[in-house]
């Protein structure tokens, strides 16, 4: 858990965070979304102390972070950024166990622990823990770069655009694997970033900031349906919502309706669902636990159902 | 993959024939007598061998101390604490280079007497820029967001010099290394003016009677010298990781 209260950070004359108040919660997934320089990434730096605040407290895990050393405190929290920043003279399994040999863990522990994050960001062991990092390619290096951060098992982790320079394709991949990953382990992470689909796929709540202030902090549903001002509403431009749809499984919405056709795809969303109608133009899609049928598509997406 | 090796072909080829003329100078002088024309008849006095194993001491000793100085000094003017020196250091080292080295020897005798001691302190300053300039610069240019990286995982500021900024460097670090011996090695020839022995006592001696040979018996050791070592370092510098390497990782 973490908790930011009344964090103030200033640059000169420009306040970069201003008396700003959060809290994660252990295992959310908090995106914090805003235009660059509203300061997300300064909040993030603060977090695992990179650089001082000014005013305000910060607690990791009811910990004071003043009481630790800043070494300290960032090897339990895992940190990934957009551009990675792997070590270049050294090969995939010495990035990874970066954190893991400041902790003197045994040898024997971690390559066992090496094997064991490259599997689990998909890539084979055998194939990749001698390569240097300039052999890999963009999706493979972040996703080393997501390996080393969590090789350490940290409870929380904070990413800085960690998807960015990543190509669409594969970026989509990445979030959705990584959202996988979070779900399985638990993590608490705090996710830095200016893209709007990122944000709605990835975050259990969004956290919108504009000039060192929280604008609004709640479920995606919520902030798309409900926008709190004209910055919120102009920064979504409407289109929000199929990213919502996008979100839900088909199944979870299903009416009783039986109807003879073939059913879509047990893991089918809403959105897939609304592009099926839209482009043949039926008003009726088959689902494997019954139907759904447009006018509760527009009802859901019109409520709080979402 | 094939150059790799020819600097290694043609520093051991160098070698050998760098050992055979200063085992066998007898030898090599009279090679040289039939090819130029001398007043002398019997070349160097003292053997070819103690004036060279005077030389490599002297280029040995010098670049021990001027390395270990110009590392620590350059990697201290990059940290947070040293910072504000740096300015300072690169000016007075340039400064130290520019000064002219045989008035920089002559300088360093009434202070430390004639022999090696006075060689060693202008050879030390003069091989102190090419050193201290590329730490500098060596460090500087590790890539931000790699030591952003690094810091953001728990490394201390000790634990980032010695595990990826030092490492990163090194290609370039190892490249004034390089420079300032190849720089020394030549420069030591001026070390027999204030007494001090080496390759350079044949050479001085040789330009007072106007004795090609003896000149000759003194520059083509220095000569080989420095090329060997030149390659040799260069071939070192190779295995280390290349610039391109730290680009294309981001």
């Amino acid at each position: 858990m973490i908790k930011i209260n009344n964090v103030t950070k200033k640059y000169g004359e420009f306040t970069a965070v201003n008396n700003l108040s959060l809290t994660v919660s252990d295992a959310e997934f908090l995106v914090v979304l805003g235009p660059s320089g509203c300061g997300k990434s300064t909040l993030l730096r603060l977090i695992n102390k990179m650089i001082p605040r000014d005013s305000g407290d910060i607690e990791v895990d009811g910990e004071n972070i003043d009481d630790l050393k800043g070494e300290d405190l960032r090897k339990t929290i895992g940190y990934v950024i957009q551009s990675i920043g792997l070590f270049p003279h050294m090969d995939v399994k010495r990035n990874i166990a970066t954190v893991p040999r400041l902790l003197k863990w045994t040898e024997e522990k971690i390559s066992q622990r090496v094997d064991e994050m490259l599997d689990l960001v998909g890539l084979d062991p055998n194939q990749y823990k001698d390569k240097k990092p300039f052999q890999l390619s963009g999706g493979e290096a972040q996703r080393i770069g997501v390996a080393r951060a969590i090789a350490s098992d940290p409870d929380i982790l904070l990413m800085d655009e960690p998807f960015g320079a990543v190509d669409p394709i594969n970026r989509l991949r990445l979030q959705k694997e990584f959202r996988k990953i979070q779900r399985k382990l638990k993590k608490t992470v705090v996710f830095v970033t200016h893209d709007i689909d990122e944000a709605l796929l990835l975050s259990d709540r969004i956290c919108i900031m504009n000039q060192g202030e929280i604008v609004q902090l709640d479920t995606p549903e919520r902030i798309v349906l409900n926008p709190k001002n004209d910055f919120v509403k102009n920064f979504f431009k409407g289109e929000g919502i199929l990213t919502i749809l996008s979100r839900k499984p088909a199944v979870d919405y299903a009416e009783p309706r039986i109807l003879d056709e073939e059913p879509l795809d047990e893991n089918a969303t809403l959105r897939e669902v609304l592009t099926l109608m839209l482009t043949t133009g039926i008003d009726k899609v088959s689902l494997v636990n019954g139907s759904i049928s447009w006018d509760h598509i527009l009802k859901i997406a019109g409520s709080d159902q979402v | 993959m094939r150059s790799n090796k020819k600097g290694l072909i043609i520093a051991a080829l160098l070698t050998m024939i760098l050992t055979i003329i200063v085992v066998n100078s007898k030898g090599f002088e009279a090679i040289l007598y039939k090819l130029v024309s001398s007043k002398s008849t019997e070349g160097s006095r003292t053997l070819l061998v103690v004036y060279f194993a005077q030389h490599v001491w002297m280029v040995f000793l010098s670049s021990l101390i001027a390395v270990t100085l110009g590392i620590i000094l350059g990697i201290f003017v990059t940290t947070n604490h040293g910072h504000e020196f740096k300015e300072l250091l690169l000016k007075t080292v340039s400064l130290g280079q520019a000064f002219p080295s045989p008035a920089l020897l002559a300088l360093a005798v009434p202070i430390l007497g004639y022999g090696i001691k006075g060689a060693l302190i202008a050879l030390v300053v003069y091989a102190l820029m090419p050193i201290i300039y590329n730490v500098v610069i060596g460090i500087e240019e590790v890539p931000k967001d790699i030591i952003d990286a690094a810091k953001g995982m728990g490394m201390t500021e000790t634990e980032i010099y010695i595990k990826v900024k030092i490492p990163l460097a090194l290609n370039v670090i190892l490249g004034g290394i390089r420079t300032a011996l190849v720089i020394n090695i030549s420069a030591t020839t001026l070390a027999a003016a204030v007494g001090a022995g080496g390759l350079g006592v044949l050479v001085v001696n040789g330009v007072r009677t106007f004795d090609m040979v003896l000149i000759l018996e003194g520059a083509i050791p220095v000569t080989l010298l420095a090329i060997i070592v030149e390659l040799l370092l260069k071939e070192l510098q190779k295995k280390m990781i290349t610039p391109q390497a730290i680009d294309m990782s981001h």
